[in-house]
């Protein structure tokens, strides 16, 4: 099972600003229900969460008629599952969207489902279950998270004692790894525009990346 | 809650939710009216 693919900006970000690796598992029995039901995953109030990721354990059904649990015949693969699942966003960074009980979204620990957004108690991740059907199921899921002090030390404002938000530290994180490739990539362009030989794209690379001459 | 009991509650139309006590601080319904539709099990105590 591979995890997220954006796992080594994060893994970075985590490792300099005392990131807390965790996760929250939690299994439901989720009954036929006659409207949806609405939940939040609230994290403490002294931290923030940044959510990396999610994985889905399979679905189980309840024969009703025994108590036994046993795997969705493929009839209620197709005719129901896909109308079981839940509803979930994480203001500021994942849109409402509807995730039913099906394979290609990792059922069955198959995969990581991949996250990245910060659930605060302030902004927690909301959910909403809905089983419109007759079944009653069984799943679980894992929340996979990197645990932040809400203030973590602020290096980029210039005041080594200054703190700042860490969201909003991440958010200039990630921007900047994406400015910093730009820049390489238009000083690698301008290069390789202007020599004439290797040596002389080598050193017109060198002034304009190394020292920040045109 | 035993399993017998688990079954009970969801045939009764409780959704069950299974977490340790930790994890459980963390999953609040959204009003009133959908907590009492909560069945809670605790899991995982030390």
């Amino acid at each position: 099972m591979s995890f997220s693919w954006f796992v080594e900006p994060v893994t970075e970000f985590a490792a300099a600003f005392k990131g807390v690796f965790w996760h929250d598992t939690i299994s439901l029995v989720i009954p036929p229900l006659p409207k949806p039901f609405d939940v939040y995953y609230v994290p403490s109030k002294d931290f923030k969460s940044l959510i990396v990721g999610l994985t889905f354990g399979r679905a189980l059904v309840l024969d009703v008629a025994t108590n036994a649990w046993r795997e969705p015949t493929p009839n209620e693969y197709v005719d129901k599952l896909p109308k079981i699942g839940v509803f979930h966003r994480c203001v500021d960074w994942m849109d409402w969207h509807w995730d039913p009980l099906v394979d290609s979204l990792g059922i069955g620990g198959k995969f990581v489902y991949p996250q990245l957004g910060f659930a605060t108690y302030e902004k927690p991740y909301e959910l909403r279950l809905v089983n419109p059907t007759d079944l009653i199921v069984f799943m679980d899921a894992t929340f996979w998270v990197v645990r932040f002090p809400r203030e973590v030390e602020c290096p980029i404002w210039g005041d080594e004692k200054a703190v700042c938000d860490v969201e909003e530290l991440f958010w200039r994180f990630m921007k900047s790894r994406v400015l910093n490739q730009m820049a390489l990539g238009r000083a690698f362009w301008d290069a390789l525009r202007t020599p004439q030989d290797v040596s002389s794209f080598v050193n017109a690379f060198k002034r304009k990346v190394v020292e920040g001459r045109a | 809650m035993a399993e017998k009991t688990i079954i009970e509650e969801a045939k009764k139309g409780k959704i069950v939710v299974m977490a340790s006590r930790d994890v459980m601080s963390k999953i609040i319904p959204k009003s009133r009216e959908d907590a009492e539709r909560v069945a809670v099990v605790v899991v995982g105590e030390k």
